[in-house]
């Protein structure tokens, strides 16, 4: 047989003999021919399907496609071997043509009786025997005694077992993402036992919390997590309560088939717990739209097909997004058992467009671990802090009477501001919020329309008269540069202002402004035109209020009950020019308009219900009255400002905990009452929808939803991880080796169909699988198990012979190296530097980025347009907290290969490309991180007599916190050098250390000679670039 | 182009990497010859493909018409009835309802799909032809009218989106979905890349002053999707850092960056003797690469040797970071340099409303820059083989989006059809192809799909659409799909 390869095959040895069908045959037909000899009906030529063996083999009239031990027979034979272009199979205008071998296999196959196979991956997992160990006898790891397997039919050797401290080293990144400290190291070099006490340091990993973490991350990447909600807007989500249920899941060693019940369908259990809702989240983390002018049907069945798509991928390792408009080309998917399974997730309360607010219904509040001391401390402190407010307001009963007798002259007066304190408020375009503000004030908030009218609703406790209204337009933080709008620069054209009572409008006489914009007058928002209208030109005045008075043609008298509506009209073609934040007063009196700008703003204010208040005839309720008059004066009186003040605090800070102690997270959740039906969509069109179809599973698994299950999701988990579901533990294990190895028993962990690659060591993937159901779906037991094998304990070194052979190391036959997974490089540097805050859980954080990358792109109604990194502790997190945005994600990460998070990833692949090389040299994160490695370093190590073995001992030292072994004496010899040389350029240029040494906002330790730290620095960075600090090996 | 003297480079690992590599992958029976190492490196994606798959010996298939393209993407989707569609006969017909015989029944956005009203709002620029070939272009345009005979209009664009994230993804990428590798990453995974110390795909972004609060772009547009990373576009930014990391820390001279990278390479030497391991001579070549990028891309990004001239024809902008017309003269200096793809997005084109005044700002921004960068790139020989490409995710609808006064509109989605125009690279100079019915809303002839854009684009690049492909999840990848027709026509 011709099947010479210039490097190993990844499947088993082909030996001389019998072709088989799944590991030679398959793989062809499925590749040439399935396109339109398959499973897709729509796309089938010639009436042949030869993806089944009945239908293959049938007899034609007078001929056969393939007639079995007669090759000379076989249609097929025939047209692969045909110069005849009509007759010629693949078609020559064809972009994928048989090879010379593959033809020959197929002839082979044929002339061998053409035995069929089911598809390896669909057939059950059975525990096959362990290979006989041979001389090893007993001793052999399993794992070891098929790699050896293997490698002996190959011809090949293990490699010798790695050196103890870069073994450390590797076990310690690929359980924790941590590497071991120099402690660790030593207790491990100097431990009697080596065997046991590597068993004692997994043991321990394991039991890490940062195992948790270390896992999560690349569950984060499979489960399409991120802290935005993506497509066009990218609002911030929270989605963080579902991440740290995976930390702990992971921590606690959760079952696999638990972890996967509670995932796909938590909601689902009996009586659900809090957390096993929140793991539910898992499907809602697909991206979630909220583009204007977008129809909610189109993306509502997006996200559904994303949960199918994502679902097969992490469970069966299958590529089903492939029958969403068609039958599957080459697995024996049809496009109806696609949306039988689409009907699994279709039944959700939610809609497309949703993704404006942190989470988008169905979603739930969650009550954050660890505030419970922090809450009842605040809460003791705003108690104590009210009473001294109280203390002191008793002391100043003069000055309240004082102040009363004024306020009663005002109000009789008529010549004051009544603000109107929390009036109802709407708007013409859905997703806008209102939030009252202590002062009265109103805050523009939510979605951002390109136009809008702003209604108020004031009703009137009690009678009054209005005869003048002012507005005022008050910036915030939260609104473009401070300033008063949500507008590209902050200013906003308020086109028309309105009031009206039942009785009809109300008309003004007059309108005046402590400013207008030349051009755009006040009085153009009374002026009936919707075109035109007052703005204020906010970039010549930053941060400045702004006020205008409206005073009515005749006075209203307004009865107590009465309503009175006032509509702020934005309807220019300018966009999104509206106030941010506007608080509204009327006045009784009927002073000139102009004479209400020099009225006081504090107390000569005066609120509807004190106003109220001091015209209370009624003995029996004046006792009220007097208490909300002192309630008024405690809060305003200039003599209680500080103790006010230290109560405000005290209530800022409980409130600001109470928000933090929450979080909310969107769940799954079925719909009450009848399901939504689910149809076919033809071309996976959402407008298209053909027949219809009930919750299903594939046929081709052999496995169909067990008796009794209901059709539901939880029905789909439980087959899912189901012994006898042929896909779910191969597919687990597998991501597990390949989480350790690089690569996985399956080169393609997507992918377990026919199109994907097969097994190299068949047996063991089953073994595997058959060991993790066995063990309860212990995922702790099983990678324990991997990593105490030799297989894995293996040198890295690589012989360029075998590498030849074997270049993905497919065989085994050498222990994995590859450069580190991203999060893993930032966090060994921050590790090594001793600046990793070691801290489970919480909301994301914001470390270094480069300013502008958000702002080049983002749109300015979206709530991720500026980027501000975090102080202190949040700097240095570990990568898994890094705040993840989905149109702009954190280019150190990108750069290194790390997922985008649009979509469900489970492959790894690695890079080396010049701009990683810029990253560790030149991103803050790295040059800080060189910094206070060298100055834990230097802080540490005692100045001992004579310069060069000080210096030994100093590169020792910084070679140890990010290398296990020890250095060489050329290695040694290399970093003092450049130790000297730096001291030397940066004693000439004193001003280039200072530099050096100011990156990053962690303190420079203060003792330390900053020429001697620079130095040390630039040593310190070069370790942090070297190939073996990269890299796993 | 190496700019070091250093003592380290003279015995440069670059050759040792290089037959390292070809004998890990097999390449060195590719005949490759002399080609770049970052393009050889590049290849990794391809060599990788499994042995039924194409051969990185297959690209280019034939002899490129394109060997630099420059796509000036407008996003937004800037109005064709404004800009290049004339419709005199619309005129007559101001705010008159949309027949439904035109519409047929076409799903709107749902900006408008609740209005009453369809009304026609006729463009209130006037149009005239240009050049010998007649080229219909608008008074918004005038510098695009004095290269108008170097120009091939498409009118019949079409695409399948209606709302602009699925439509500039599609457009970038040949999929509504996230996740797919972006046109230029196509091309540098095909193509590797033609110089030794600038990346293969650069994008620059800026923002119109048309419409400043605008829609906005993603990273994925550029990205490499399920292609290894290194394919993705590379920023050069409006501000801070040329390219992300490019410059050192402070208090880092480049004489310590140097020596720094000396070392490094000597230790990552006696790394690699000791294991052996193949991607550490790699990495010893990109951290030199990575030494050289630091002094290339100052010097591509310094415009200080451009005569004056340059800025004339460019316009005072050029000389601003972060402007279009910078982002022009830079995409010319950076073909110059071996820049095999330049992609430009420029923001501000989505104009719902006020499009009159909006649209002119736009045009403000772009018109004169994109016109010099064809002349420009004409006068120095380089038109011949450099494809330019302007245009955006769909176009705009005849009938006015909210009120229709006598100077005043706004328009919607509209993705029946819209003009892109392409310029040089084996195109058709002084064409106009397609046409649109009376209220440019379908195309009555020549119709041609995004994917057959993409397919032309790839052609002109020398590449065959259907043979470049990449397998994930058990599938080939295209970036037309199954898709695609080479626009011959417009083929010189």
């Amino acid at each position: 047989m011709a099947l010479v390869l210039a490097t190993v095959d990844a499947s088993p040895a082909a030996e001389p003999g019998p072709v088989r069908f799944n590991r030679d045959v398959l793989p062809i037909l499925s590749d040439k021919c399935f396109q339109c000899h398959g499973p897709d009906s729509a796309s089938r030529k010639g009436d042949l399907r030869l993806d089944r063996e009945a239908e293959a083999k049938l007899p034609r009239d007078g001929y056969a496609i393939i007639a079995p031990g007669k090759p000379d027979e076989s249609e097929l034979v025939h047209r692969i071997h045909t110069t005849e272009a009509d007759d010629r199979m693949p078609p020559p205008e064809e972009v994928k043509q048989l090879t010379p071998a593959e033809a020959e296999i197929l002839t082979t196959w044929i002339a061998q009786g053409a035995p069929w196979e089911v598809h390896w991956a669909f057939q059950p997992v059975h525990r096959p025997e362990i290979p006989d160990a041979g001389a090893a006898g007993g001793d052999l790891h399993p794992i070891d005694a098929f790699i050896r397997q293997r490698l002996a039919e190959e011809g090949l050797h293990p490699a010798a077992p790695a050196d103890p401290a870069t073994l450390l080293r590797r076990v310690a990144l690929d359980l924790t993402g941590l590497p071991p400290t120099p402690a660790e190291v030593a207790a491990f070099l100097a431990a009697p036992d080596r065997k046991a006490a590597y068993a004692a340091a997994v043991d321990r990993l394991l039991d890490s919390p940062r195992f948790g973490e270390r896992m999560t991350w690349d569950w984060l990447e499979a489960a399409r997590y991120a802290d935005t909600h993506g497509y066009q807007k990218d609002n911030v989500r929270t989605m963080w309560a579902w991440r740290d249920w995976v930390i702990d899941a992971y921590n606690r060693n959760l079952p696999f088939d638990q972890f996967t019940i509670e995932q796909l369908a938590g909601d689902l259990l009996p009586n659900p717990s809090t957390a096993q809702l929140v793991a539910t989240g898992f499907n809602r983390n697909h991206r979630i739209n909220a583009e204007a002018g977008s129809i909610d049907e189109e993306f509502r069945v997006e996200y559904v097909i994303d949960r199918v798509d994502t679902t097969a991928t992490i469970w069966l390792g299958l590529t089903a997004g492939c029958a969403r408009c068609h039958d599957h080309k080459f697995d024996p998917l049809s496009q109806k058992e696609y949306y039988a399974l689409y009907a699994f997730f279709n039944n959700i309360q939610e809609k497309g467009s949703d993704g404006v607010q942190p989470v988008a219904a169905p979603s739930i509040e969650v009550s954050v671990p660890g505030y419970e001391k922090s809450l009842r401390q605040a809460r003791a402190a705003l108690q104590n802090a009210d009473k001294q407010l109280s203390k002191d307001a008793a002391a100043l009963d003069s000055a309240f009477q004082d102040w009363k007798a004024k306020i009663a002259t005002l109000v009789a007066s008529g010549n004051f501001w009544t603000v109107l304190s929390s009036p109802k408020v709407t708007g013409t375009s859905s997703g806008s919020t209102f939030t009252p503000l202590p002062d009265g004030s109103v805050l523009f908030g939510g979605a951002n329309p390109l136009n809008d009218v702003h209604a108020v609703e004031v009703n009137f406790p009690a009678s009054a008269r209005v005869s003048a209204i002012r507005l005022e337009a008050l910036p915030d933080a939260s609104l473009t540069d401070g300033s008063l709008a949500r507008s590209f620069d902050g200013n906003f054209l308020l086109s028309g202002f309105e009031a009206e009572t039942k009785a009809g409008p109300v008309s003004f006489s007059h309108a005046e402004a402590d400013f207008s914009q030349p051009g755009h007058d006040i009085r153009q928002t009374i002026d009936g035109n919707p075109l035109t209208g007052w703005a204020v030109d906010v970039a010549q005045h930053p941060g400045e209020t702004r006020t205008a008075w409206f005073s009515l043609k005749e006075p209203l008298e307004m009865a107590a009950g009465e309503t009175l509506t006032l509509r702020l009209r934005y309807e220019s073609r300018e966009e999104q020019f509206i106030i941010g934040r506007f608080r509204l007063s009327m006045m009784a009196g009927s002073g000139p308009v102009a004479s209400f700008a020099a009225g006081s703003r504090d107390l000569s204010e005066v609120p509807l219900e004190i106003a109220g208040a001091l015209s209370i005839p009624d003995k029996a309720t004046k006792q009220d009255a007097e208490l909300v008059l002192r309630d008024y004066f405690h809060e305003h009186a200039p003599e209680l400002t500080a103790a006010r003040q230290r109560r405000d605090a005290a209530r800022d800070r409980l409130s600001q905990l109470e928000e933090a102690a929450t979080t909310q997270v969107m769940v799954m959740s079925e719909m009450s009452g009848k399901p939504r039906e689910t149809h076919v969509l033809n071309r996976g069109q959402y407008d298209q929808p053909g027949e219809t179809v009930a919750p299903g599973v594939p046929e081709a698994l052999g496995l169909s939803l067990p008796e009794g299950e209901p059709h539901n999701r939880l029905g789909l988990a439980h087959w899912l991880v189901n012994p006898e579901n042929p896909l779910t533990a191969r597919v687990a294990v597998n991501r597990l080796w390949q989480m350790l190895f690089g690569v996985g028993l399956v080169k393609t962990p997507e992918d377990f169909g026919f199109q994907g690659a097969r097994p190299s060591h068949p047996e063991l993937l089953d073994w595997l699988a058959a060991t993790y159901m066995d063990s309860g779906w212990d995922t702790k037991a099983l990678l324990k198990q991997i990593v105490t094998s030799q297989t894995y304990q293996q040198s890295s070194a690589i012989d360029p012979a075998l590498l030849a052979r074997d270049p993905d190391n497919q065989l085994f036959a050498r222990g994995p190296r590859y450069r580190l997974p991203a999060p893993m490089l930032r966090d060994q540097a921050l590790f090594a530097a001793g600046l990793l805050k070691e801290e489970l859980g919480g909301p994301p954080v914001k470390p270094y980025q480069p300013p502008g990358l958000w702002e080049s792109v983002a749109g300015v109604n979206s709530n991720t347009i500026h980027y501000e990194p975090d102080h202190g502790g949040r700097l240095y997190r570990r990568t898994l907290y890094t705040f993840w945005k989905r149109s702009v994600p954190p280019p150190n990460l990108i750069l290194f290969d790390a997922a985008s998070r649009d979509a469900c990833a489970v492959k790894r692949t690695t890079t080396n490309s010049p701009l990683q090389a810029l990253v560790t040299l030149n991103d803050p994160t790295y040059a800080e991180a060189a910094r206070v490695l060298a100055q834990t370093v230097l802080s540490a190590s005692a100045k001992k007599a004579g310069p060069n073995e000080s210096d030994d001992a100093l590169v020792a030292a910084l070679w140890q916190r990010t290398q296990a072994r020890a250095p060489s004496p050329k290695e040694t010899q290399i970093l003092r050098n450049a130790l000297n040389r730096e001291r030397k350029r940066y004693a000439a240029h004193p001003a280039l250390a200072a530099e050096r040494i100011r990156i990053g906002e962690f303190p420079i330790g203060e003792d330390l000679d900053p020429v001697e730290l620079a130095a040390c620095t630039e040593v310190a960075a070069l370790l942090l670039n070297l190939d073996s600090t990269l890299t796993k090996h | 182009m190496n700019s070091s003297s250093h003592p380290a480079f003279q015995e440069s690992v670059l050759h040792q990497t290089r037959r390292e590599f070809f004998s890990r992958t097999g390449a060195a029976s590719l005949g490759l010859g002399t080609a770049a190492l970052w393009s050889l490196l590049s290849r990794e994606g391809l060599a990788a493909t499994t042995s039924s798959g194409p051969q990185p010996a297959s690209f280019p298939n034939f002899a490129p018409r394109a060997k630099r393209i420059i796509y000036l993407c407008q996003s937004g989707a800037p109005s064709q009835i404004d800009l290049f569609d004339p419709k005199p006969a619309m005129r007559d017909r101001f705010n008159e309802d949309l027949p439904d015989s035109i519409r047929q029944g076409q799903r709107l956005t749902t900006m408008t799909s609740g209005q009453a009203r369809f009304p026609v709002a006729p463009t209130i620029f006037q149009f005239k032809k240009h050049g010998q070939s007649g080229a219909d272009i608008s008074e918004l345009l005038p510098h695009t009218a004095t290269v108008a005979d170097d120009l091939c209009f498409i009118r019949g664009m079409h695409t399948e989106a209606i709302n602009h994230d699925p439509a500039i993804t599609f457009l970038q990428t040949g999929a509504q979905q996230a996740g797919r590798p972006s046109l230029g990453a196509w091309l540098s995974y095909g193509l590797g890349s033609a110089n030794d110390d600038l990346p293969a795909f650069v994008v620059m972004l800026s923002r119109g002053s048309g419409r400043p609060n605008c829609q906005p772009l993603y990273d994925r547009l550029w990205g490499s999707g399920f292609l290894p990373s290194r394919h993705q576009g590379v920023k050069f930014l409006g501000s801070g850092d040329p390219v992300l990391y490019l410059n050192n820390p402070p208090g880092v001279a480049p004489e310590a960056r140097r020596d720094a990278i000396a070392d490094l390479s000597a230790l990552n030497r006696l790394e690699y003797k000791r294991q052996q391991d193949p991607e550490t001579l790699t990495r010893i070549a990109q951290y030199e690469m990575a030494f050289r990028m630091q002094t290339s891309v100052p010097e591509v990004v310094d415009l200080s040797d451009e005569p004056e001239s340059t800025f004339r024809l460019y316009g005072p902008n050029a000389r601003k970071r972060g402007h279009y017309a910078y982002n022009c003269l830079l995409a010319r200096r950076l073909v110059e340099r071996g820049v095999r793809f330049v992609q430009l997005f420029h923001m501000g084109w989505d104009q719902h409303n006020a499009l009159p005044k909006q649209i002119r700002g736009q045009c403000a921004d772009t018109d004169q820059p994109s016109a010099a960068l064809v002349a420009d790139l004409k006068q120095r020989g380089l038109l011949e083989d450099t494809l330019v490409i302007w245009g955006g995710e769909f176009g705009r609808t005849i009938y006015s989006q909210g009120d229709l006064t006598a100077d005043n509109y706004g328009r919607d989605h509209h993705p029946k059809c819209f003009t892109l125009w392409m310029a040089g690279g084996g195109v058709k100079a002084g064409l106009t192809y397609g046409q649109t019915d009376d209220y440019s809303y379908n195309i009555v002839e020549n119709p041609v799909h995004v994917h057959d854009l993409n397919a032309t684009i790839l052609h002109l690049a020398g590449i065959d659409h259907k043979r470049l492909i990449y397998r994930y999840q058990g599938r080939d990848f295209r970036l037309t799909d199954v898709h695609g027709n080479i626009v011959r026509d417009i083929l010189r």
